[in-house]
């Protein structure tokens, strides 16, 4: 019986648990709570995890350890989306999409070379690798981009985008392909005020699902040269080990960073000038941690509302990754010293302050 | 200052109590309309001491269980005090209002 609830009380400190737990656990058999139910224990959970964070009174430290909690968890949660990627089968054999570049386009065939990427992940065509690191961390890192088998070809202006894509939305489900909705758009803006709109080349891009495969179709038409280009490429879906290995990677994340959180926040307490150095430097951490977010998902929401998206673009660019690693990176490492900062030893007062100061 | 602060604070203004004392009391106070649960309890608890309203008493074993006692400090008093003048104006000035908007009902 009592055991349930020693085992609940972990969700306060350690320290914590010395100084309250045997009267706590009375306090709970007093009240009848002969077994912990669902409410007690979310509430003894809930507080336990607020104790963590020491500073009682203070309303703000509680808001500041859910934000840096919530980005963590995000970045966690990217990393654990990342490594679920790691299930997904390797890019289609150049064979396997010549066939089925055909299937979809049999009066063209594939007259051009087709192409395969070195991995399932490239910056400027290469795998990712520590090699590449420095461009990764540098603002190039958004060349980064999902791997692809793919193949293009030139055909006559004559043959008119409309025919390829009503063909291909004819063939693809003969063939067991989902298609989305083609969308068209301008393929380049006009530079001056003289500029014809309609004489602009306009592209169209059709994506379909079957299986794990995601196919592309984007055709370009120039009116200008009186030529049509047709480009398709073959990538992977979202394998689904990815979404589990997102939530554990959130809440690995979100988990570690609350009680590193509450653990510096304790052990400055009561020493002055580290806690408010611990706060500057904290603030910048979260500024720079949370500004790649705040900056990135109104855009990406923004471009997934605009098209139809069988496999969504992975977590970690709707979080402004690689794109900003060096902002992040930088972010973590303003947190370091703040740590270094809580290693320091506590004055002894600190050392013997109780949950609840003892009586004069 | 919320409900329950204000009611463990009257809870604590007649005698020392312990936490589940506390409980009881504060469920008596409210006529059963605020039922605290420990964790809540202890957090508020630990609130109150770091602002200096509230402090530890003493300490005793009952049937086997530890039951700490806690009572109000001084600027605690002072606290609940200011408080309570606040809410009585307030109810006094709301029952003002009450008389005048009764008779027009009625």
């Amino acid at each position: 019986m009592t055991g349930r609830y020693r085992l609940l009380l972990w969700a306060y400190p350690r320290d914590y648990r010395r100084e309250r737990g045997v009267e706590m656990v009375s306090t709970l058999l007093d009240a009848g709570h002969a077994r912990p139910g669902w409410r007690v224990t979310f509430n003894l959970v809930v507080h336990g995890m607020r104790c963590r964070l020491g500073r009682p009174a203070s309303r703000s430290v509680a808001l500041w350890a859910v934000l840096m909690s919530v980005v963590c968890g995000l970045y966690g949660s990217a990393l654990g989306a990342r490594v679920g990627w790691e299930t997904a089968r390797p890019l289609p054999e150049r064979a396997e999409a010549a066939a089925i570049f055909t299937s979809i386009f049999p009066e063209h065939g594939v007259t051009g070379e087709i192409y395969r990427s070195k991995a399932m992940f490239t910056i400027y065509g290469e795998p990712l690798s520590l090699d590449n690191l420095d461009t990764l961390l540098s603002f190039d890192g958004g060349e980064y981009g999902l791997g692809d088998t793919n193949t293009s070809t030139s055909l006559p202006a004559s043959t008119g985008q409309r025919a390829i894509i009503a063909s291909a939305l004819e063939r693809l489900p003969a063939n067991g392909w989902e298609a989305s909705e083609p969308v068209t758009s301008n393929a380049a803006e006009c530079a001056t005020a003289a500029c014809d709109p309609t004489t602009l080349p306009t592209q169209t891009l059709l994506t379909a699902r079957r299986g794990d495969n995601i196919l592309e179709i984007h055709t370009v038409s120039d009116p200008r040269l009186g030529q049509l280009r047709l480009a398709m490429s073959l990538s992977r879906a979202t394998p689904w080990p990815v979404h589990p290995a997102a939530i554990l990677g959130f809440v690995i994340g979100a988990l570690a960073t609350w009680l590193i959180f509450g653990w510096a926040s304790r052990r400055n307490e009561y020493r002055p000038w580290q806690r408010s150095l611990s706060t500057v430097l904290f603030g910048f951490s979260m500024f720079m941690t949370a500004m790649p977010i705040v900056f990135t998902v109104p855009y990406q929401i923004d471009h997934h509302l605009s098209e139809t998206h069988f496999r969504w673009h992975p977590l970690w660019e709707w979080l402004g990754q690689p794109a900003f690693s060096l902002i992040v990176l930088v972010g973590l490492g303003a947190a370091l010293p703040t740590l270094a900062l809580a290693l320091l030893p506590r004055p002894a007062l600190a050392q013997s302050h109780g949950a609840v100061d003892r009586g004069h | 200052m919320r409900e329950p602060t204000f009611l463990i604070l009257t809870a604590l203004a007649e005698n020392p109590m312990h936490g589940y004392g506390i409980i009881r009391e504060v469920a008596a106070l409210s006529d059963g309309r605020v039922a605290l649960l420990p964790g809540t309890m202890y957090t508020a608890l630990d609130r109150l001491a770091a602002q200096g309203l509230v402090q530890r008493d003493r300490e005793e074993i009952t049937d086997g269980r530890l039951r700490r006692y806690y009572r109000l400090t001084g600027d605690g008093i002072e606290v609940l005090a200011v408080e309570t003048a606040r809410l009585r104006q307030l109810a006094t000035v709301a029952e003002a209002r009450l008389r005048v908007a009764r008779p027009k009902v009625a």
